[in-house]
């Protein structure tokens, strides 16, 4: 059977609020007021009327406060104030012997030396024994074992000690007792009294001792009200021959010392209380904090977002201008080239009809020049567009074999190619196509026998991927296309020649901008020089790649690897301004099945500056959310293949990822009306922008601010943790207990936890177990700091159940405390 | 025989498109605002084509077209636009503005020839 859960602070002040006055007010009104009427009217002395007073008060404060105790699991002090409650008791039933009832001597000796003798020693075991298993720690389960051990231990040895002189000396009940066997009864009240003494003191040095190290002040109220009780103990002494001036003074003294434990208990639990409110404002504070913060960031992020889009928006008004201002003078000058040339053919001389033609070759060269460079300028402004459509890459293969073919007419060339006719791609035809030409064009310019041949064919793995920015994997794990059901991810198409090669120490720089290996050749061959440079740039925003072999004066062999879907490389304006906007490049990650889906999430995204990957089915998505962690994910919860709460298991369950923030969400058939619902908190909303970046914000702008609950009885701890940890950016919360550091976790919800072990109360362990038992807390990180000299099984245990185990007896405080914000880093 | 309204602000564009059109044989008003070619178009003055520059003074070849797709009388005449501007989100706001067709200069000859008689 799993012991009980124990209620918390707040439960805990419920239950006794509820049933504990009852009891009081009940025990007061059956036996407290007829006996103060009693002593009120009987003429009795005004000390043992206070006395009556004080001792139901005592025991009621006592009575609430070992309830209170009991429901919280604090052991050391339930003992404590089960020892108080003996004591009371057994002052009531002696003034209710004093008062009440008619007795004879004899009778009232045996009731005085128990209600006096044995209650004190039985209360002194108690006190004793809770004041040195303070610092103990003991399963909660053991609570009442134990108890009942030790309570049993502390009977027997006050009944053993009181009713020993009655058993050894029959005449002691009688009222002439011998005089030596009145010495040895007084001996044996010394005795008593004695050990009281000896052992209030020994428990009031060690509350002491405990409140040095802890300054908690309940410890300095029971040291107090034990050395009062002493005081009163010293009176008391010569038990039997007291006199009633003395017993006045012990009165008063017992008095005190009710008064002042009652008064610590009452103390500790009005701190507690303050605390608690303390607490609250110290939570409201924290949100405010954290919702300015957020808002500063929001407005940080909306300056940066208009920054880079003014930004990019002045790049591409540069570009379009230029593209512009060089095209329109170029428009004249070819077309009246071109006119003159075809008009007066005949009219002009030879060597100037000659001129005009070289104008006219310049001119279109210089045309080919701005294009290049408007296109490479445009890649590189993350402007260049993306149109992805399906289509046969054979098809575009032959085109390019046979626009070719003109450029090669002075020169004995074969153009080959070799291209599988089930090979479809998705991916941009013009780019491909535009990729093809430059590189045949390439290799026929430096090319004079032989000839040259495209080899397309299905790649299995993209190798040697150099610079892939935009690439978000391989979403697809199979082609789109109804007539291909293939695994391929990647094609490679090659164009290889028999021309004049590369030299080794050249390759590196080939798919430079202006690059030609040789500088006469320009103007020999023509070209660029940005050819290369384009093929380089339109693969790897393909989601490719290009590479190149060559041997010097043999051939040369360009590959071009682009994958078989590029639909995510597909861009929009906005997709660059994310680009641009550098660190705080993020993407999001879209599981849905439905490509309908993909484009309306795009937009969104996209539109807040975030790019967006997607997979079709959760393995794949947490695939890629493995390769390049995203901002968040968004799970459609219409996946067919698997549930959405077995995909957010899936997600949370793994490591790399458990931190990402998902967001669920549906959409209706047609995509008309769509739902975002918040895995956060679960809300169904319109899909606004608004709504999927508030989340967003709330998950991934917002969690930074992480919540570290410290939990340890020492509030020197809490101070050196707060001031190591006060430039980073945590939020602090303090707990002095285990059962307060329980609830205050189900209230926060922290993300790290610095533990204690040794504790008043519900200590680490207890907490631990607690902890890790809750379905929703257990996995929260936790640190150990602790002083205690833990045995090897105890640490074995420990180690299996946290984090980090910092031991303060073998590591130097640096190390600790380094480990500490490494701790923290780390969440 | 065919009229042309040629709106091109940049006078050797001009005479060059005046050159080819006029030795195709078609008839030329050439002007240099947009806001001078609705004029003309609102006096009634017959047009059976219109070429349109993108970059003009004060009005500009997406609003001109704009204005004239949306007077009912001038709606039916078709405006080719002819311009510089040669990146594809030009394009898209040519044909946005209500354009029936699309040139880039430098301008080819028998590509701009072709248009024409597309439309004619």
């Amino acid at each position: 059977m799993s012991p009980a859960k124990p209620f918390t602070d707040r439960e805990s002040r419920n239950v006794i609020i509820g049933i504990s006055f009852l009891g009081f007010l009940l025990m007061f009104l059956l036996f407290g007021i007829p006996e103060t009427y009693s002593l009120l009217f009987a003429g009795k002395s005004t000390e043992l009327l206070f006395e009556v007073v004080a001792t139901y008060l005592g025991f009621g404060i006592f009575f609430i406060f070992m309830v209170r105790y009991f429901l919280l699991y604090q052991r050391a002090l339930l003992f404590l104030s089960l020892a108080f409650l003996t004591a009371c008791l057994g002052d009531i039933v002696r003034s209710f012997s004093f008062s009440s009832i008619q007795l004879s001597p004899a009778e009232f000796a045996v009731i005085r030396d128990i209600s006096v003798g044995a209650t004190k020693v039985v209360f002194v075991a108690l006190l004793a024994f809770s004041a040195f298993t303070f610092e103990k720690i003991t399963p909660r389960e053991n609570l009442v074992k134990e108890g009942i051990k030790y309570g049993s231990i502390a009977v027997s040895i006050a009944l053993a000690s009181t009713l020993l002189p009655i058993f050894i000396f029959p005449h002691y009940l009688s009222e002439n007792l011998s005089k030596a066997n009145q010495a040895l009864c007084q001996t044996c009240d010394l005795f008593i009294g004695a050990a009281l003494i000896i052992g209030s003191l020994a428990a009031a040095v060690k509350f002491y001792a405990d409140f040095m190290r802890k300054k908690n002040q309940l410890l300095l109220w029971f040291t107090l009200g034990l050395l009062l009780s002493i005081v009163n103990d010293f009176y008391l002494l010569p038990l039997r021959s007291v006199l009633d001036i003395t017993l006045a003074f012990s009165l008063v003294f017992k008095i005190l010392t009710y008064t002042t434990f009652g008064i610590g208990m009452i103390d500790d639990y009005v701190r507690y209380l303050l605390r608690e409110k303390e607490i609250a404002s110290s939570l409201e504070k924290l949100v405010v904090k954290r919702t300015e913060e957020l808002q500063r960031k929001n407005k940080e992020l909306e300056e940066r977002t208009k920054e880079s889009l003014e930004a990019s928006r002045l790049k591409s008004e540069l570009l379009a201008n230029m593209s512009h201002e060089l095209r329109t003078p170029m428009n004249a000058i070819i077309g009246f080239t071109n006119r003159v040339i075809k008009k007066c053919n005949e009219m002009l001389p030879e060597r100037q009809l000659r001129n005009l033609k070289t104008v006219e070759r310049n001119a279109h060269h210089l045309l080919s020049l701005i294009n290049s460079i408007l296109d490479v300028s445009k890649v590189e402004a993350g402007r260049m567009e993306v149109l992805v459509e399906p289509f046969q890459l054979k098809e575009i293969i032959a085109e390019v074999i046979d626009m070719s073919s003109s450029l090669t007419s002075d020169k004995p060339l074969k153009l080959l190619y070799e291209c599988a006719d089930d090979i479809y791609i998705n991916s941009d035809r013009t780019k491909v196509k535009q990729m093809l030409i430059n590189l045949v064009g390439n290799s026929i310019k430096f090319t004079e026998n032989g000839g040259i041949k495209i080899t397309a064919q299905r790649a299995k793995y993209l190798s040697g991927m150099g610079d892939t920015s935009g690439r978000v994997g391989d979403v697809f794990g199979k082609s789109m296309l109804p007539e291909k059901k293939t695994k391929m991810a990647y094609v490679d198409i090659a164009v290889s020649d028999t021309g004049i090669g590369i030299k080794e120490e050249n390759l590196k720089y080939i798919f430079d901008e202006f690059r030609q290996v040789d500088g006469s050749l320009t103007r020999k061959t023509g070209g660029t020089g940005l050819g290369l440079a384009i093929v380089k740039k339109f693969s790897v925003l393909l989601g490719g790649d290009v590479k190149v072999e060559s041997v010097y004066k043999k051939g040369t062999c360009f590959t071009i690897t682009i994958p078989v879907d590029s639909t995510f490389a597909e861009r929009t304006k906005s997709d660059i301004t994310q680009e641009k906007l550098g660190k705080f490049r993020k993407h999001i990650l879209c599981i849905t099945e439905s490509p309908k889906v993909v484009d309306l999430m795009r937009k969104h995204v996209n539109r807040d500056g975030f790019g967006l990957a997607y997979a079709r089915t959760q393995r794949e998505g947490l695939k890629l959310a493995k390769e390049d962690k995203p901002l968040a994910i968004a799970v459609d919860m219409m996946l067919k293949e698997s549930s959405f709460s077995q995909t957010v298991q899936e997600i949370k369950s793994d490591i790399m990822v458990t931190n990402v923030p998902i967001i669920g969400f549906a959409f209706d058939q047609d995509c008309q009306h769509s739902y975002l619902l918040a895995l956060v908190d679960y809300m169904a909303k319109p899909i606004l922008q608004q709504d999927l970046m508030v989340n967003i914000y709330k998950n991934a702008v917002y969690k930074p601010v992480k919540t570290i609950l410290i939990i340890d009885d020492d509030q020197q701890v809490h101070d050196e943790i707060a001031n190591v940890l006060k430039n980073e950016p945590y939020a602090l919360l303090k707990a002095f207990n285990g059962s307060e550091g329980l609830s205050m976790c189900r209230k926060q919800k922290p993300d790290l936890i610095f533990l204690d072990l040794v504790m008043g109360g519900m200590d680490g362990f207890e907490f631990l177990d607690e902890l890790r038992a809750d379905e929703e807390l257990r996995n929260i990180s936790i640190v150990i700091l602790t002083a205690k000299d833990l045995d090897v099984g105890e640490e074995r245990m420990l180690q299996s159940k946290v984090e980090l185990l910092l031991k303060k007896s073998t590591q130097p405080a640096d190390a600790i405390l380094f480990n500490l914000i490494n701790a923290a880093n780390t969440i | 025989m065919s009229t042309i309204l040629v709106i091109e602000d940049n006078k050797d564009n001009m005479d060059l498109i005046k050159e080819i059109l006029e030795d195709a044989g078609y008839e030329i008003f050439g002007t240099e605002t947009a806001e001078n070619g609705i004029e003309i178009l609102n006096r009634g003055i017959k047009v059976d084509i219109i070429l349109m520059d993108v970059s003009l003074p004060k009005l500009d070849g997406y609003e001109a077209t704009r204005r004239i797709k949306e007077n009912p009388r001038l709606a039916d005449i078709p405006v080719i636009m002819l311009t510089a501007h040669a990146m594809e989100e030009d394009r898209d706001k040519g044909f946005e503005a209500g354009c029936n067709d699309f040139l880039t200069k430098p301008v080819d000859e028998e590509l701009l020839l072709q248009t024409l008689a597309k439309y004619l």
